[in-house]
């Protein structure tokens, strides 16, 4: 009990910066991935090709891969501009997580644009609406609601993979739990347990809010 | 009688200068991958030295993502037949069981395996 209470501060600290990380770098990858998804379904290949080419490496490769390139490689390439400042575990880590859930959230972008049937756009556009008061007035809301569920699930997911940042330390619950669990190697499943009931306390609220607004929308289609 | 008719014809908006720039693009793209190519092969020497390396790992890859795929299909039948079960036991150690591990990241898990309980 005594090891608990010693290293619950530090725990919480952890714990409250990975509530950080995902906090600052899902509004980003959400902008992202808006603006891939609109890119993505322009006719202009200058616009479409970048964003099909990024979804698919982003998607393809390892988030992990991804972190060290852009911590070390884009660390390295800011370092012979004297940048190197502005290459730390928070920055890197926000945009690693940034980056990679734009690619995710794009996807879902896309799917719920999609899945607004296209008679609705045609009788905009035949009503005298412009593209653009289609997209923001017809499209938009009917297509929000069906994307909050996807949206929610990759918070959770973003809120365990950036359990990964810990590889370039980047103080969060998982780096703390390393940092004990090597100094204090003789009793180390009660840390594991603290971590894993802080991941829970994190993770399990937000999945039955969603899975309850789930519920909800499938009642209300 | 004869009627003259003015016929307005709604012409759908040309863009003749769509496939131009597209086509432009594919070229820039073509040129960057041919550059791409290149810049490998400028460092072929260092891909000699640890391409077997790397395919060596990438089989590692691919043979533990194989049998774990296999291992996790055959676990998840256990689990789902358990979460299914009449006994109220068995469904509630099926349901902590999923919950504990879907929201806890991979690699906590990891760690808790190896160092933890190894």
């Amino acid at each position: 009990m005594s090891l608990i209470q010693q290293v619950l501060p530090f725990f919480l600290i952890g714990a409250r910066n990975t509530l950080i990380y995902c906090f600052v770098s899902f509004p980003l990858a959400l902008l992202l991935g808006l603006l891939l998804a609109v890119m993505r379904s322009s006719r202009i290949a200058w616009f479409s090709s970048p964003a099909k080419i990024f979804i698919e490496v982003i998607r393809g490769t390892p988030i992990i891969a991804q972190i060290f390139l852009i911590y070390y490689g884009v660390g390295a390439v800011l370092a012979i501009y004297n940048l190197s400042t502005f290459d730390n575990s928070w920055t890197a880590g926000i945009a690693v997580l940034a980056l990679n859930y734009a690619a995710y959230e794009a996807e879902v972008f896309r799917a719920g644009f999609l899945s607004v049937e296209h008679g609705q756009t045609e009788a905009a556009l035949s009503l005298g609406m412009t593209s653009g008061q289609n997209f923001f007035r017809i499209v938009l809301p009917q297509a929000i609601p069906l994307m909050i569920p996807p949206f929610v699930n990759d918070f959770i997911y973003m809120l365990k993979d950036s359990a990964v940042l810990s590889v370039i330390a980047a103080t969060e619950l998982t780096t703390v739990l390393q940092f004990f669990v090597f100094r204090n190697s003789s009793n180390t499943l009660p840390l594991y347990a603290l971590a894993i009931v802080l991941y829970l306390l994190m993770a399990l609220p937000i999945s039955y809010v969603a899975r309850w607004y789930e519920r909800r929308l499938r009642a209300a289609l | 009688m004869q009627q003259t008719q003015t016929i307005t014809r709604v012409e759908p908006r040309t863009r003749n200068w769509l496939p131009v720039i597209n086509a432009l693009y594919y070229v820039l793209l073509a040129a960057a991958l041919v550059g791409f190519g290149y810049y490998l092969y400028s460092n072929l020497s260092l891909i000699t030295l640890y391409l077997p390396f790397l395919l060596q790992g990438a089989g590692v890859t691919v043979g533990i993502s194989v049998v774990s795929m296999v291992l996790a299909v055959i676990f998840g039948l256990i689990g789902a037949l358990a979460r299914l079960s009449r006994f109220a036991p068995i469904r509630a150690i099926a349901i902590v069981y999923v919950e504990v591990v879907r929201g806890t990241p991979i690699l906590v898990q990891l760690l808790l395996w190896y160092f933890g309980i190894g």
